[in-house]
């Protein structure tokens, strides 16, 4: 009994690390339309964070939970339902995100809802791997923090380098670059912390001796 | 078995990499020298920082990608020396240096540096800088009233005469002036008969090819010719078009490049048309006066597609062409027949 659980804790540990080491936005190039159009402030990317994380665990969930049922339904109505459960979860996530700032909703734009329905949830989709609803929680939480992460640390560089601020508050910069807030530089700042986290991914496993990620 | 250091017949060719980079900033060397009889010696100074910025940003991608700097690369030389050739004399250094850090460690290092690049780094630094400070980009001090190198500069600064143009007005200059250069403008690429001189230089040396800019320059002056956009004839719309911005020195430093332009002669003619077609539309539809690098920049990124295609259009003319003859000469032995 004890082994079991050991194992499966390890195995939950392993998929947690597997998330986060290979994370979906900036390795895979998931869900990157948000983190490129509209992480251009930490606001921004906060509010990006709420939506995903109240839309992804919750869907993941409840499809794990009624996994019986659901195996019954085909993969492309299964993908829809999916996504109707994801826009029903848009509600609360708006109430979270409202009190960030007045004007948040005009920032996100229509990606307040694309980020909902957004390929990370296809991707950790339990109907593939029908292995309960910890594993499902386990993959939407890593799931969520590697969108954080992302969406973050892109939001970060860009409102430091177009605003002069984070979070608002000035960082005392002389010099700003405001273009860094247009789409183009989302795509280079994603670039290059793809770039710097593969490197980051690569030296772990090679200090751990683990195998590195590809 | 006695192994013989074979001399193979090993032809020595004098071209090289090197010696193209060389030949562009000898060329480049006559429009400073022309930019310090307009500016003073800040036009220089300004083509030393950005020169220096880009070897240093250079040298550092080189070592964070774990290889060794190689001295005798000059292609982030040349990047540096182009970039404030397109910029007014009173650019303050700090736009100038990240013209340059940008150029090399954004548009170059990142699709693998030197001749992998996919986009024109100098293009890039421009267009960076110029969305990010318009102001600075865009206005120009007049020439002749040498500006100091350093310290606050208090020189009267002006629109160029490409803007007028963008508000659909003819600018008040003579001919002779727009070919001299003598009118406010980027302190380096106004003096058109110094540009011919640097384009003929680059020809004879067999840097550049003249498809690219040829076309680049007669898209432009169709377009002008057969669209003008301000009240004047159709000849003056094609004059002032060509000589009161960034064309001309775009079509010979910047499409020359052989890194991003296609590599066969059809396809360079269908590059620079295109290139030239769409700075027109930017100039008709943009934002912004100067165009050359932003339309230059989105036509670099069909540049393989232009090369396959335009292979793909000769083999189908030569086929053609080849199976018409056959075709006359099956004829012939029908009629002898």
């Amino acid at each position: 009994m004890a082994s079991e659980r050991t194992a499966a804790a390890g195995g939950l540990l392993k998929r947690c690390k597997q998330a986060l080491a290979e994370n979906p936005v900036l390795l895979g190039g998931l869900a990157l339309a948000p983190v490129v159009m509209v992480a251009t402030t930490v606001k921004n990317a906060v509010a990006l964070m709420i939506v995903m994380a109240c839309t992804l665990v919750p869907v993941m969930l409840l499809e794990a939970v009624l996994a019986k049922y659901l195996s019954m339904v085909p993969d492309f109505a299964r993908m829809a339902l999916c996504a109707v459960f994801a826009a029903a979860m848009l509600m609360p996530a708006r109430l979270a995100v409202a009190p960030l700032a007045q004007n948040i909703f005009d920032s996100l734009g229509m990606y307040f809802a694309l980020t909902g329905v957004s390929a990370l949830m296809f991707l950790h989709s339990p109907g593939r791997e029908p292995e309960g609803p910890r594993f499902a929680v386990t993959d939407a939480v890593c799931g969520t923090l590697g969108f954080a992460l992302a969406v973050f640390l892109t939001g970060a560089v860009r409102e430091a380098l177009s605003l002069g601020t984070f979070w608002g508050v000035p960082l005392g910069f002389s010099v700003k670059f405001p273009a860094m807030a247009m789409p183009f530089a989302g795509f280079f700042t994603a670039a290059f912390w793809a770039a710097a986290w593969n490197s980051l991914s690569r030296l772990i496993g090679r200090m751990g001796g683990g195998r590195e990620v590809e | 078995m006695q192994d013989k250091e074979l001399k193979a017949p090993h032809i020595r060719m004098r071209e090289s990499a090197r010696s193209a980079m060389l030949d562009v900033v000898i060329a480049l060397l006559p429009l400073y020298f022309m930019a310090a009889y307009f500016y003073g010696m800040r036009a220089v100074a300004l083509g030393a920082v950005s020169a220096a910025s880009a070897v240093a940003a250079d040298m550092l991608c080189v070592l964070v990608s774990g290889r060794l700097p190689n001295l005798r690369d000059l292609s982030a030389l040349v990047t540096g020396l182009l970039l404030p050739l397109m910029l007014p004399a009173s650019i303050p250094y700090y736009v100038v240096i990240t013209a340059a850090v940008f150029a090399i460690a954004v548009v170059k290092h990142p699709f693998g540096g030197v001749g992998q690049n996919i986009f024109n780094p100098a293009a890039g630094g421009f267009a960076f800088i110029s969305v990010c400070w318009p102001s600075l980009v865009f206005s120009y001090p007049q020439p002749m009233f040498p500006l100091p190198i350093a310290g606050e500069l208090t020189a009267r600064l002006a629109e160029s005469p490409a803007h007028a143009l963008m508000l659909g007005a003819v600018p008040t200059i003579d001919t002779l002036d727009l070919v001299l250069g003598r009118f406010a403008g980027p302190m380096g690429v106004t003096n058109i008969l110094v540009l011919g001189t640097c384009f003929i230089y680059l020809l004879f040396r067999k840097v550049i090819s003249w498809q690219a800019p040829v076309a680049f320059l007669a898209a432009a002056a169709a377009t002008a010719y057969f669209s003008p956009r301000i009240p004047a004839s159709r000849w003056e719309s094609v004059v002032f078009e060509l000589l009161s911005g960034t064309l001309v020195f775009a079509g010979v430093f910047l499409l020359g490049d052989p890194v991003t332009s296609p590599k066969r002669g059809l396809s360079r003619f269908l590059y620079g048309a295109l290139a030239g077609g769409a700075t027109m539309l930017f100039r008709y539809c943009g934002g912004f006066e100067q165009a050359a690098a932003f339309a230059l920049l989105l036509v670099n990124s069909f540049t393989l597609l232009i090369d396959h295609e335009a292979e793909r259009l000769f083999r189908i003319v030569r086929r053609g062409i080849l199976g018409f003859r056959a075709y006359r000469r099956s004829r012939r032995i029908v009629k002898k027949v």
